[in-house]
């Protein structure tokens, strides 16, 4: 019995430091008018662990698609850049936030209202599931 | 009443000719602080041709429209999730700032009006601001009025498709009542940078 529940205490605290690897800090959505065909989500991507993660797909069930996206600026004009390959080294933290970096929300299947929550599953090149709760804000 | 003849002339013409010299005379280029990123002024004010383009009621939006009041334009599209909605929600916070003319016009002009009808441009403008205003028009009606000010777009991907990208300079521009461009403002914006712009560039050359 007692090995038993060493075990379950073992399985339970490694996954707990499994899931913790990958982190998504402040995650928010900017609300949009009912229209809208894209939104853009934002918050703070940590790698919390000691291995290089690299992220080979987004989705959420409230849209069709996700993607990263990068807004620049150059003189002025506002470009926006597709980024395919995320790859977070150990240690590093990943700002999505307006004006650069942002989960590029494509066509939404639901109203993404106010406080909503939205899910949003990463997927990494190991197999490994992260979900994330971004939530809607004006 | 023949003697009081030339006195008439004078006094028709000085009315003719004064206002004519005030409304030339451009005031000494305001200077703004350092502190001020990415704001330009026109000095003179850059001239601004005739254009119509078709607002987010589908009535004509005109040159006309920018005349007689100040102005703030953007230039985007609806589809824009990241930059566009910042700069309109910045837009709105200025419209409610202390010191900024109550009847200021704030125009978000769409540069894909293929798929920015008016009926989702109003939408679209509305969710920031039920005061503002939403135009578009055909590519030939907004380069007339895109040309001078130096915006430039472009299309990414299939535009056949409903999910093309659009690229576009993003600076806010300010007109004043002449509807010719008086300054622009590059992003990305805030509402301190804005804010203070165009209240010290309404201030100097109202």
């Amino acid at each position: 019995m007692r090995f038993f529940i060493l075990t379950i205490l073992i399985f339970v605290s490694f996954s707990a430091a499994s899931e913790n690897q990958l982190v998504l800090e402040n995650g928010w959505v900017r609300a949009a008018p009912p229209m809208a065909k894209t939104l853009a989500g934002y918050g703070e991507l940590r790698n919390g662990s000691s291995q290089s993660i690299s992220i080979v797909s987004m989705t959420s069930p409230f849209f069709k698609r996700v993607e990263a996206h990068k807004t620049s600026f150059v003189g002025g004009m506002m470009k926006m850049q597709h980024i395919e390959n995320m790859q977070l080294d150990p240690g590093v933290v990943f700002k999505f936030a307006p004006g650069g970096m942002h989960f590029m929300l494509i066509k939404p299947n639901r109203a993404i209202t106010e406080n909503l929550e939205v899910p949003i599953h990463l997927t990494t090149e190991l197999g490994e599931k992260f979900t994330f709760h971004l939530v809607v804000k004006k | 009443m023949k003697k009081y003849l030339p006195v008439l002339f004078v006094v028709i013409g000085l009315a003719v000719i004064l206002p004519t010299f005030f409304m030339s005379s451009e005031p000494e280029k305001l200077q703004l602080p350092d502190s001020l990123k990415g704001v330009f002024i026109d000095s003179p004010p850059m001239p601004i041709p005739e254009f119509t383009l078709t607002d987010h009621d589908n009535k004509p939006f005109t040159k006309n429209n920018l005349r007689g009041k100040w102005s703030l334009v953007f230039f985007g599209f609806t589809n824009c999730p990241d930059v566009c909605p910042v700069s309109m929600s910045v837009l709105n916070k200025v419209s409610k700032l202390e010191g900024i003319p109550k009847d200021t016009q704030y125009i978000f002009v769409s540069v894909d009006s293929k798929r920015d009808k008016p009926e989702k441009l109003k939408e679209f403008v509305s969710f920031f601001n039920e005061s503002f205003i939403g135009a578009t028009g055909t590519a030939a009606e907004l380069k007339k009025f895109e040309e001078p000010l130096g915006v430039i777009y472009g299309f990414e991907g299939d535009t056949s498709s409903d999910e093309y990208n659009v690229t576009h300079f993003a600076a806010i521009y300010i007109m004043d009542p002449t509807g010719n461009q008086r300054a622009y403002i590059l992003p990305p914006h805030s509402l301190a940078q804005v804010g203070e712009a165009y209240k010290l560039i309404y201030q100097h050359y109202k």
